[in-house]
């Protein structure tokens, strides 16, 4: 690729040789390190590329071997701008071309955002666009440093950032603090009760910090205080003294019963493709849309599957340009209605579908009872399943303050 | 003849040092990607060139590689490299 490149700006000529000994000029080339490229043999001789510098060289060599050399084509930069010389304005386009080349690389055409798992692309970018080194701002107008310092100013969970201009694009590396939200919550100085997430019997519970009230087998409420993070400190006499607070932390397990309803029409409609379908495209500038205005659906029932794609530059220079194609699928809508083996595996993978979505939470599944009932025109699913799980849930202990007055009379009357 | 047959007690010194046999005995590289190409290094010159046959000098025999439609892609001092339908490759002293 390069060779060639290099080829076509020093200009090179393809020729004929002819004459009394051919090969002799062939070697005597190759000892005189003049380069012969597309070398072809042709009817009383050869027929061979060579470059203008090698082809000023060869007088010497023509005489010594009685040969005749015509040239058959030029190439190449040199006999090109011969050829337009008298063409200014076309030089001038050159020109133009480079400089306006060179105007656009002095900004930012390309974004790139790496390391960022909380905060998104679009926040960074936004915050870019807020400081003025967004998509198209000038580059030597972007202070890196300073941008690198504002980021990590206003947003805490960035602790460390590179900002960097390669070429037109800029890259903005970025590494977050990633310890888990938890300890956010325990950093603040608020002091949590755990209380109960649902209604249910406790079963287990394992208390790490605070007082519980609630033992294995109490029945407890939505919103109770499980296990409360206010500890009493009594006097002598066994009144209350002072309150010490500290954050509640327990594993608490609860027997939870869910009521599960699941309604199956009999009767129901069913929408079958025809297999037709036919698509239309819509383009969108600047918030106006432009149809095709020779296109009219041809169904009478169909859905329309829309897929729009935004046009962009790089992975995340958005113009706003958007191209809609629109599909129309044609159905036909049927009466039906279901048998009773039907509407009992319908039944079955409904609730099978429920117990896995609770089990993906972490929910323990003991029994389930669920019956099919007909209800008139639909079968109802009626059920209670019976789980074990965790019932924590966090929410700040009330604070009571005590007169310090009244502790100290109890102190003088003892 | 008798003294290109058998090895001679240059190229037993060669063998025994460990030396490049291309540097030190002249002798041609042919190196043959599939049928469709050859490269040759360290020959001395073309001796006659034809659509369907090359005739290349080296320092201790000839080459003759014959084919159909060969072309030199390009030639230095050092190497040569043919494209085209290759049928044999022939070694004449």
């Amino acid at each position: 690729m390069l060779l060639s490149a290099m080829k076509y700006f020093r200009g090179y000529v393809y020729v004929q040789l002819n004459g009394y000994a051919p090969e002799r000029f062939l070697n005597l080339c190759g000892n005189r390190d003049i380069l012969i490229w597309n070398l072809k043999p042709c009817e009383g001789g050869y027929r061979f590329c060579i470059s203008v510098q090698g082809f000023r060289e060869l007088k010497p060599i023509l005489k010594k071997t009685r040969t005749k050399i015509t040239i058959l084509k030029r190439y190449g930069l040199p006999f090109t701008a011969f050829r337009y010389r008298k063409r200014k304005m076309y030089g001038l386009g050159f020109l133009l071309f480079g400089l306006l080349l060179s105007y656009l690389s002095g900004f930012v055409w390309n974004i790139e955002v790496t390391g960022n798992s909380y905060l998104s692309e679009e926040t960074v970018l936004e915050f870019l666009e807020e400081e003025h080194a967004g998509f198209g701002s000038a580059k030597a107008r972007i202070d890196c440093a300073a941008l690198e310092e504002a980021l990590r100013s206003r947003y805490d969970d960035v602790i460390w950032t590179s900002i960097q201009i390669y070429g037109t694009k800029l890259t903005v590396d970025i590494q977050e603090n990633l310890l888990p939200e938890e300890n956010y919550i325990k950093a603040d100085d608020t002091v949590y009760d755990i209380v109960a997430a649902k209604d249910g019997i406790v079963s287990d519970i394992i208390t790490r910090s605070g007082i519980p009230l609630v033992a294995a087998g109490s029945e407890i409420k939505e919103g109770d205080i499980l296990v409360s993070g206010r500890l009493e400190i009594l006097n002598d006499d066994g009144e209350v003294a002072d309150y010490l607070y500290q954050s509640a932390d327990a594993d608490i397990l609860a027997k939870v019963l869910h009521p599960y309803q699941d309604v199956i029409e009999i009767e129901y409609i069913n929408e079958t493709k025809t297999g037709e379908s036919c698509g239309n495209y819509v383009l969108q500038i600047f918030g106006k849309s432009i149809k095709n205005p020779f296109f009219s659906v041809p169904y009478q029932d169909y859905t329309m599957i829309s897929d729009t794609a935004q046009l962009h530059l790089s992975r995340n220079f958005f113009l706003p340009v958007f191209l809609t194609k629109e599909t129309y699928s044609e159905h036909v809508k049927e009466k039906k209605s279901r048998s009773k083996e039907e509407i009992q595996k319908i039944a079955t993978k409904n609730l099978r579908n429920y117990l896995a979505d609770l089990e993906e939470k972490g929910i323990q599944i003991i029994e389930k009872n669920v019956m099919i009932e007909k209800k008139g025109k639909k079968y109802v699913a009626e059920g209670i399943i019976t789980t074990y799980e965790s019932v924590v849930s966090y929410k700040p202990t009330e604070m009571i303050s005590i007169t310090r007055e009244e502790g100290q009379e109890t102190n003088e009357s003892d | 003849m008798k003294k290109n047959q058998n090895t001679t007690f240059r190229e037993k010194m060669v063998n025994q040092l460990e030396l490049p046999k291309d540097l030190m005995l002249g002798a041609a590289i042919v190196t043959v990607t599939g049928r469709r190409e050859i490269l040759i290094t360290n020959y001395k010159g073309i001796l006659e060139y034809e659509d369907s046959f090359i005739r290349i000098q080296t320092k201790n025999c000839r080459i003759t590689i014959s084919g159909a439609h060969l072309a030199i892609e390009y030639y230095t001092n050092e190497e040569m490299k043919i494209i085209g339908f290759l049928d044999t490759i022939q070694y004449e002293s």
